[in-house]
């Protein structure tokens, strides 16, 4: 049943022409070589270090390691993340 | 950028929390719609900035997540305010620059003419000046329609005028008649009239376009003297005459006209030699008030002296009673010297081409140029004469003769 509705789902935003990350609710990262990141579309921080930061999103977990981690600004539908990254983990 | 300094005014200051969950003191404040911003962690407490707005939201949150916060640091302009209450002076200048802005904000401080073409800006602005409009001018003395109607009056060229104010300038954009160039002698329908001499000379050439010629190539024609008729004779096969048609005259005649030429100069002249020797002095000029920096006065004899001067303005037009420049005086001797032949010669051979050129420039045809330089002991004489090519013949109307004529044509019917 769940499976049907996703199914119809996918099928109704294909046919609208509905942006992916508005359809699918995925979050949209853009990221700047090594040193700069901005999501949208998440729910909350999990977990904040200066080596780590875990980001929930509607889809899972996103993890992202590296060090002197900042968080240049945080608003509910935003973020912006400096620093030297390592390695962005999606954790499911 | 921006946002700094929008955070910069309204104020904001940098917090470091201790809590046990950290992130949930963020999640919180991000729900609540409470920007955070340069979030760090360190040593195991969380640093960040927060608007001075967004702090006094935040007990309801450390109450919840049981944080405690420590101010390290507060900026932005709430917080030198606070700080420098008592600094009178300064609120004081302060609110007088605000004043002065404003007040300076309500007059006109620049007056730009645009598309004016055979009319000075300089000229406009000196017909505001005399409309009482010059810089400095309230803007609500202004109407931009009667600036406009005054100009187009004025200046009766001008076939659009606009005037606007933007911010403390007044924008005058005009348009002038381009077209209005002498207009040419209406030859449509000309009257019936004779070609006359205006000039004593031999006809070289003649073309006769409409009616009769009175002369021909060689004659020798008197000034007043007609050379083309404008009276046609229509003559029957019998060799009678029928009628007399009355034509404006019209031909090219050419006569040959002689110009004497005489210049004399000696050959002795004076040459001013520059020394090298200078004076050089700084000028300033309020109104009529007059500074000079350097040494007064200059021993020199002979001097010439030079001056560039600058006039101080505020905006493009608006030109203060302020003048500064430098005085430059050099000194030279002079020397007294002589033409050769050859150099003599040169520059009479000089004035005569220059004297040519003047000719040529009323519309003569230089023929024969029979000019002799004569170089004696100290004097150089070019004497001679030019002959030249010129057009003859100026229209005179028939006015008398037409009605006479009438009269005839009246009296056979």
């Amino acid at each position: 049943m769940k499976e049907t509705y996703t199914r119809f789902r996918e099928g109704l935003m294909n046919t609208l022409e509905v942006p992916e990350d508005l359809a699918a609710q995925e979050s949209l990262l853009t990221i700047t070589g090594n040193s700069s990141l901005y999501i949208e579309n998440y729910k909350s921080i999990q977990f904040y270090s200066q080596n780590s930061i875990r980001i929930l999103t509607k889809r899972g977990r996103i993890r992202i390691c590296g060090k002197s981690l900042k968080i240049q600004f945080y608003t509910c539908d935003e973020m912006g993340i400096s620093g030297n990254f390592q390695e962005i983990v999606f954790e499911s | 950028m921006i946002n700094q300094i929008v955070r910069f005014l309204k104020g904001y200051v940098r917090i470091r929390i201790s809590s046990q969950e950290p992130e949930r003191f963020l999640n919180l404040c991000a729900k609540n719609n409470l920007l955070l911003f340069q979030i760090e962690e360190k040593n195991g407490t969380c640093e960040m900035d927060i608007s001075l707005s967004g702090f006094f939201k935040l007990q309801p949150i450390c109450r919840k997540t049981h944080t405690r916060i420590h101010i390290l640091r507060k900026r932005g302009i709430p917080f030198f305010f606070l700080r420098n209450r008592k600094r009178k002076a300064l609120f004081m200048g302060l609110a007088l620059c605000f004043v002065l802005v404003y007040l300076l904000s309500t007059r006109i401080w620049n007056i730009h003419v645009d598309g004016n073409y055979s009319y000075s800006t300089q000229s406009i602005l000196a017909y505001l000046e005399g409309q009482d409009i010059r810089h400095g001018i309230a803007k609500r003395k202004l109407s931009c329609a009667d600036i406009s109607a005054g100009i187009r009056e004025n200046f009766p060229d001008m076939i659009w005028v606009a005037a606007r104010i933007r911010g403390t300038r007044l924008l005058i954009a005009v348009q002038e008649n381009m077209d209005s160039m002498p207009q040419e002698e209406d030859t449509s329908d000309p009257k019936p009239s004779d070609l006359v001499a205006t000039k004593s000379g031999e006809i070289m050439q003649m073309v006769t376009r409409q009616g009769i010629p009175q002369a021909q190539v060689g004659d020798t024609c008197e000034k007043g003297q007609i050379l083309i008729r404008g009276v046609v004779d229509i003559i029957n096969d019998d060799g009678q005459l029928v009628r007399q048609e009355l034509v404006p005259a019209d031909g090219d005649v050419y006569i040959k006209t002689a110009y004497s030429y005489y210049k004399e100069f000696p050959l002795a002249y004076e040459k001013r030699v520059y020394t090298g020797k200078t004076r050089k002095n700084l000028v300033l000029q309020i109104h009529s008030l007059e500074f000079q920096a350097g040494l007064p006065g200059h021993p020199f004899d002979h001097f010439d002296q030079v001056g560039k001067f600058h006039t101080l303005k505020l905006t493009e037009n608006f030109y203060l009673p302020i003048i500064y420049g430098r005085n430059t005086v050099y000194e030279y001797q002079i020397v007294k010297k002589k033409y050769s032949k050859e150099q003599a010669e040169a520059l009479a051979r000089d004035y005569i081409l220059r004297f040519l050129d003047e000719i040529m420039e009323k519309g003569v045809e230089i023929l024969e140029n029979g000019v002799k330089i004569e170089v004696t002991k100290d004097r150089c004489i070019s004497r001679g004469t030019i002959y030249g090519l010129e057009k003859n013949g100026d229209r005179v109307p028939l006015s008398g003769r037409q009605e006479t004529s009438k009269a005839e044509k009246s009296e056979e019917q």
